[in-house]
């Protein structure tokens, strides 16, 4: 006698390939979609952040070019004690032609228009209230506008928000997909081995007896799927030449991309083994 | 609305398929304990009343008790543990192909959630004593039709259930191979089993009067008839 029973149910008839395969591409597009929102994500993170640190005040544009406008040394003045400033500094004009140069290129001297002169402000934590700072600079340089950068960040932040969202609906879709793909499969299973699952049913068998008998398999195809899927969209995505750039935020933490590829495959096998079990005791309780 | 002590009990029991009326008003009861053979001509309703007691059908008017639950009003749990109390040889023998004879008697152990490997020597004294030792490892596609209901005789008292439902056990087996199926039903008789048989193998019934209390019960246009007259 083998050391291992067999199921009561024949291996033919509870072994839905093609669930392994679905699964399979549905961690594959799952750990794709959630890597690409956790980019966007860290993109905008970065740039969000590195815009929150920082403040600029605009001062009206100079009669000369002279650095030491009244304007400008009052506005420095009034940032330099200011609550929640770690640092102002006033724009150099090199400084503010580099800044011009990918716009006008190197030929402009920008001490010859009448630009506004800009103070970097470094921000420090927490930052001071854009309100407050504002009616600060209106008391010691009136027309100095304070610049905390917040009209760049939300953009961003809500393309963030955007990408999250769309990462989760398309998760959420591939979910619903599997679980049609599962319930199909096990509708199959089920019909192929009626005669079988009659015999058990007369000889007293419980329904949840017989659902486990077509669940274990199906789930245990949704697991081989998953776990084929979800390494192969890692190594996709770690050989795909994106062109991104350092810049454009670090890389994705290896730890939260072995995690999705950790987490996806028993996240199939838990919804494939779940709408099986619910499909076949509904069909179950349909059969006479 | 059961209302006797039997352990099976019809009452004004009704069944058709389609127009064809099979059961007319069956009133019957087999007490706990007995042993009774069905017979009747072939479509005379054997397997339908059968089937009434086991489950697979509940009747179109009247009602069914078995073991004092009222069979058309149990939920799938409820009958699933019915027919754990029961031992079940039906006409097609119902093995399991893709499970070894061995597997195959020892399934429902493991529907009652027993390990079979416990009961291990029981398993074997049962396929010896029909015959089937020799073909614990065989598959049901590789057994004669006569041998395939030894199995599912053993298959059906392995439990030693309170009740046994066989329907023509003996169809295709020879004749000594029936007297051990027949002395198994009586042991488990014996041990308080009720038993009841469909047969048309009136010397099967002639052996079990000559041991025990057996009785027949004959069913003519749809009605039982025992003795001679409507139950």
């Amino acid at each position: 006698m083998s050391a291992r029973r067999p199921g009561p149910v024949a291996p033919h008839a509870a072994t839905p390939y093609l669930v392994a395969v679905v699964s399979g591409a549905m961690c594959f597009l799952a750990v794709l979609a959630l890597e690409a929102a956790g980019g966007a994500a860290r993109v905008s993170g970065a740039w969000s952040d590195g815009m929150a640190g920082a403040a600029t005040v605009r001062i009206p544009a100079p009669e000369g070019r002279s650095a030491a406008t009244p304007l400008a040394v009052a506005a420095l003045a009034a940032l330099s004690d200011a609550p929640g400033v770690a640092d102002a500094r006033l724009l150099a004009a090199e400084e503010m032609a580099a800044l011009a140069a990918p716009w006008l290129g190197d030929a402009l001297n920008p001490a010859e228009w009448p630009a506004p002169l800009l103070i970097d402000v470094t921000l420090a934590d927490p930052p001071p209230a854009r309100d407050a700072m504002q009616a600060r600079l209106d008391a010691a340089a009136p027309g100095a506008l304070y610049d905390d950068h917040a009209a760049w960040r939300a953009p961003l932040e809500q393309a963030a928000a955007a990408f999250r969202r769309l990462a989760f609906w398309s998760v959420g879709l591939m979910g619903i997909a599997l679980a049609a793909m599962v319930t199909a499969a096990a509708r199959a299973s089920l019909a192929g081995a009626a005669a079988t699952v009659r015999t058990l049913r007369l000889l007293g068998a419980r329904d949840g007896d017989v659902a486990r008998a077509f669940e274990r398999p199906i789930a245990l195809r949704a697991l081989i799927g998953g776990a084929l899927g979800a390494p192969a969209a890692a190594l996709a995505l770690s050989q795909a030449p994106l062109g991104l750039g350092p810049a454009l935020g670090a890389p994705a933490p290896w730890s939260a991309t072995l995690a999705l590829i950790v987490a996806a495959p028993p996240a199939s096998a838990a919804l494939a083994w779940l709408t099986a079990r619910l499909a076949i005791l509904l069909m179950l309780r349909r059969a006479p | 609305m059961w209302r006797g002590d039997g352990v099976i009990a019809f009452e004004a029991a009704d069944f058709s398929y389609g127009a064809h009326r099979v059961l007319r008003a069956v009133t019957l009861t087999l007490e706990p304990g007995s042993l009774h053979f069905l017979t009747g001509r072939s479509g005379a309703g054997k397997t339908t009343l059968l089937k009434l007691i086991y489950l697979a059908l509940t009747p179109a008017a009247g009602s069914v008790a078995v073991m004092g639950a009222e069979t058309a009003t149990l939920g799938a749990a409820a009958r699933a543990a019915l027919r754990r109390r029961m031992g079940l040889v039906l006409q097609d023998c119902d093995l399991l192909e893709h499970l070894s004879i061995r597997d195959n008697i020892a399934l429902p152990l493991r529907i009652a959630g027993q390990d079979p490997r416990a009961r291990e020597a029981d398993i074997l004294a049962l396929a010896r004593w029909v015959g089937l030792d020799a073909r614990l490892e065989a598959h049901p596609r590789e057994l004669s039709s006569g041998e395939r209901r030894r199995a599912a005789v053993a298959r059906a008292v392995v439990t030693a259930p309170e009740l046994v439902i066989a329907d023509e056990p003996t169809g295709d087996v020879d004749e000594e191979a029936a007297g051990r199926i027949l002395e198994l039903f009586l042991e488990l008789n014996r041990a308080g089993a009720t038993v009841l048989v469909a047969t048309h193998d009136m010397s099967l019934i002639r052996k079990a009067q000559g041991r025990a209390q057996a009785r027949t019960l004959r069913l003519e246009d749809g009605a039982i008839i025992r003795a001679g007259a409507a139950l």
